[in-house]
């Protein structure tokens, strides 16, 4: 056995044979190998070879060895492996001869250098070379000039110990010195200041009222904040880019690049083929039992969650398990609705500790579409019967999981998830019981705020999910409905408009404001493409790639349905454009809510253009923008300073300040319920992916029978696609007791270890999570107890 | 008055709405007291309009005076019979002067 080895550089060191294993098993990654275990055997025969070749006393030197993996490598059939090898080998090599570099140079400076491996290096000139050609694509002069640059620099400083990623940024600075602003831009280095990993891991990150505080929940923020970077480096071009960072519009969730946003799912497709997940341990054959099939759309879920950056959606929930609940009492499907609800409201202990956000689909009626379509039952197997001859079975599901939501939880509290969205169509006012139904969905809406009226006028059919999303059935769906299996919808990206900006600009032009969003439309249409080539890069690793669970197969068709996605194109803060234009809110005058109407329209029409032009989904849809009205209005502030004055809303003076959300009137103004619906409703029929009215209550509990007429008004007389109520609850944390209302005190024990909770953009959570935008917001909700 | 029908130009019950009722008010000699407009959902203008008037079919043909909305036909061309009623007193108006 070998036990020395000389370096280029001259120095002697211990052989270690893992290297060798090492090296050739990087060049196999490099063709696509991953067999470890082979390269640690070709190792082995290298050896052999060195010491049928050499003594043992010989001290061989690196050039030996790597001559013998070659020879190895080829005479065992690794050709490619071989190749890449011997490629590699080739570059190093030239690269040194790049740098006319004498090995004795780089040694003589007692440097040492904390890489970015966990180790520490002796300082090696050659590396910055090495980094600049390889990643930069810098030509080896230029790479040899600032390498010795850097080095005379750190040389005048007289320091002992450096670290990696400190030089990278000397080396940036002489890219840019050099005017070599590519090359800076790729051999950036990602990261965070060591003071803001701190206050990560300290302090409750607030941009998403969703995230808990938590360690898990510092990883998911913290590498959210690196993939965030990358997005804006490397998957977006410098004006989409930059345009993002200016706050003209927001890519949303860039910390989760490398996902689609979020999507619709089918629980046919669970119940059809299992629990069959790509690299999964196990795999679970089609459900037999309705808790067996829970299990599977949870644990499916939370496998989603990892691969979706927002919500997921389930349809026809009630519906698709009814064949599940043949022969049930009652006490049995309420325990499974109890089940359903507590395992979708608890899973905190998933990605960053967030729940998942997820929703479910409810009708009362049998949806029309699912009428004749053959049901799937237990095992996986179809029952003989269609969805129709379930309608029983469905309905006393659905309703039990309202008598679950209207008892809350363990003390009372709203269950944040799964979101109940409750679809009310013509058919449903056609469907026995449904007055019954009605009242009851309208008495958990008052007391604990959970249901969301959906509203499918005429033929319309949708899946809604997320804060307000709807993915609206085509022609094609409906034809897809009698493979319910196949009904799986996707959002690839959300980018939200800074329409206050945009007027801002325009300085009261109306052309010009016309262009201007011509404009931003344009940039965001680039940035979807931008976006899902990125992911379509990723979709073509297949099963090596990191959406492996995306591309598996099912009858020959990927799981994510990429011809079926959707590009949205958020609104937000329609009012304050409208107000800087006109001088009035979309409230106060007819020609404001005209000119809002206008620009709408505009947005649709190019949204149309651009989807028949480029084969895609371009919609509109109502940000949930539960971070950005903050960040536009904070931005616009600085930037805008004067026009913003009046305009914006909340607090100016302390910064808690916000746009009111996508095209919906100002939420502070006295509007009664029913106005407010129906002209924020007109907007809704050219806001294709979703859109919602809210009615805050506050403390007040209005009846089940206001509630449920002012129900069935919105969708007879009104135009809107979606409405919730939002009562206000504090909750003690010292005697658990719940109050209605948001109290400084607990009403009950007196305790000042208080929780408030109510909704905060499309969902429910706790106030103390809220940016400052968002509490500005709750301050000036006008709260309606339904008696106008 | 005024009727405003919403439709699109390839549409052969909205191109119908418009003739019709361009017929009915010529026949019925209220031209002048009655207006007709057209409104193309496929343009801005039209599609704001619609929006206003919460159209969501074509064609669809609102009656609009100074005070509201008097009538409204949604997905057909409005009969004969319906709009004369609501035509009724500018039909009198105009006979009387006539007269």
């Amino acid at each position: 056995m070998f036990n020395l080895i000389q370096k280029r550089d001259g120095r002697v060191v211990s052989f270690d044979k893992a290297k060798i294993a090492d090296a050739i098993f990087k060049a196999a990654q490099r063709v696509g190998g991953e067999d470890r275990k082979l390269a640690d055997d070709l190792a082995a025969i290298v050896i052999v070879y060195l010491g049928e070749k050499f003594t043992h006393e010989h001290i061989l030197h690196i050039e030996e060895i790597q001559d013998a993996v070659e020879k190895i490598l080829v005479e065992t059939s690794h050709a490619k492996t071989a190749k890449e090898y011997i490629l590699y080998r080739d570059s190093r090599n030239r690269i040194r001869r790049a740098t006319h570099l004498s090995p004795k140079e780089t040694t003589d400076y007692a440097l040492f250098v904390r890489s970015s491996k966990d180790d520490i290096v002796q300082w090696d000139r050659t590396k910055i070379i090495d980094a600049l050609i390889r990643e930069a694509e810098v030509d080896p002069e230029m790479a040899e000039k600032i390498s010795r640059e850097v080095e005379q620099q750190i040389k005048n400083w007289d320091v002992q110990a450096l670290t990696a990623s400190l030089i990278r940024e000397m080396v940036d600075v002489k890219l840019i010195e050099y005017g070599l602003e590519r090359a800076r831009r790729v051999h950036t280095r990602l990261g965070l200041p060591l003071r803001d990993v701190g206050k990560v891991i300290i302090y409750k990150n607030k941009e998403n009222a969703n995230i808990p505080h938590n360690p898990e929940a510092t990883n998911l923020t913290l590498a959210e904040s690196i993939k965030k970077e990358y997005a804006l480096l490397e998957v977006f071009s410098q004006d989409v880019a930059d345009a993002h960072i200016r706050g003209d519009f927001h890519l949303h969730d860039l910390g989760m690049i490398d996902r689609p946003y979020c999507s619709g799912q089918s629980l046919e497709y669970v119940k059809k083929y299992g629990l069959d997940l790509t690299n999964a341990l196990s795999i679970a054959k089609p459900a037999k039992h309705p808790e067996t099939l829970l299990a599977h759309m949870v644990k499916y879920s939370a496998a989603l969650q990892g691969h979706f950056a927002g919500a997921i959606g389930w349809d026809a929930v009630n519906l698709f398990f009814a064949p599940f609940l043949v022969g049930m009492d009652d006490t049995e499907i309420h325990q499974l609705a109890q089940m359903l609800i507590f395992e979708y409201s608890q899973q905190s202990v998933a990605r960053g500790g967030q729940a998942i956000f997820s929703d479910i689909n409810l009708y009362w009626e049998v949806p029309k579409h699912f009428e004749n379509v053959e049901a799937i039952g237990p095992g996986g197997q179809y029952t003989g019967k269609t969805y129709f001859e379930y309608s029983h079975e469905a309905q006393r599901f659905v309703w039990a999981l309202f008598d679950v939501y209207k008892e809350g939880d363990g003390s009372g509290r709203p269950f944040f998830f799964p979101k109940p969205l409750v679809h009310i169509t013509e058919k449903f006012f056609k469907t026995p019981g449904h007055e019954d139904f009605l009242l009851h969905v309208c008495s958990v809406a008052s007391s604990m705020g959970n249901p969301y009226f959906v509203f499918d006028r005429g033929e319309t059919a949708k899946i809604s999910e997320c804060c307000r999303l709807s993915f609206k059935l085509e022609a094609s769906d409906i034809d897809d409905a009698k493979y319910p299996w196949k009904m799986r919808y996707t959002a690839l990206q959300n980018i939200t408009l800074n329409l206050p900006r945009v007027a801002y600009v325009a300085n009261w032009d109306e052309s010009k404001l016309l262009k201007q969003l011509d404009d931003l439309l344009a940039l965001s249409v680039k940035a979807h493409l931008q976006k899902r080539s990125f992911i379509e890069s990723l979709l073509s690793l297949g099963s090596e790639g990191c959406l492996s669970l995306l591309t598996m197969k099912k009858e020959g068709e990927p799981y994510l349905r990429m011809h079926r996605a959707t590009y949205l194109i958020g609104l937000l803060g329609l009012n304050e454009m409208v107000q800087f234009h006109t001088g009035f809110q979309l409230h106060e005058s007819e020609e404001a809510l005209k000119f809002g109407l206008k620009v709408i329209a505009h947005l649709h029409l190019l949204c149309k253009r651009f989807s028949t032009e480029y084969g895609m989904r371009f919609v509109l849809e109502q940000t949930p923008a539960e971070s950005t009205a903050y960040r536009f209005a904070k931005l616009d502030k600085e930037h805008y300073q004067e026009q913003t004055i009046g305009v914006v809303k909340g607090n100016i003076e302390n910064d808690n300040i916000y746009y009111t959300n996508s095209t919906q009137l100002n939420l502070g103004q006295i509007i009664n319920p029913i106005d407010r619906i129906k002209k924020e409703g007109i907007f809704h029929n050219l806001i294709e992916a979703g859109a919602l009215t809210h009615v805050w209550l506050g403390e007040s509990q209005p009846s089940a029978e206001s509630v449920a007429n002012l129900v069935k008004k919105v969708f007879k007389n009104t135009q809107n696609a979606q409405i919730a109520f939002s009562p206000e609850f504090t909750c003690c944390n010292t005697c658990n007791k719940v109050a209605r209302g948001l109290k400084d005190c607990c009403p009950f024990c007196g305790g000042t270890q208080v929780e408030g909770i109510t909704r905060v953009t499309g969902y429910f959570s706790k106030i103390s999570g809220w940016n400052k935008g968002k509490i500005a917001e709750l301050h000036d909700r006008y709260r309606s107890g339904l008696e106008v | 008055m005024e009727f405003k029908v919403f439709g699109t130009k390839e549409c052969p019950e909205c191109k119908a709405s418009m003739k019709q009722l361009d017929f009915y008010l010529k026949r019925w000699e209220v031209s002048d007291q009655v207006g007709l407009c057209f409104y193309d959902m496929e343009t801005v203008e039209g599609l704001v309009e619609g929006a206003y008037n919460e159209v969501v079919k074509i064609p669809t043909t609102v009656l609009v005076n100074t005070v509201g909305h008097l009538a409204r036909w949604e997905g057909i061309v409005p009969p004969a019979v319906d709009v004369k009623l609501y035509l009724s007193d500018a039909i009198m108006e105009r006979r009387e002067k006539v007269a």
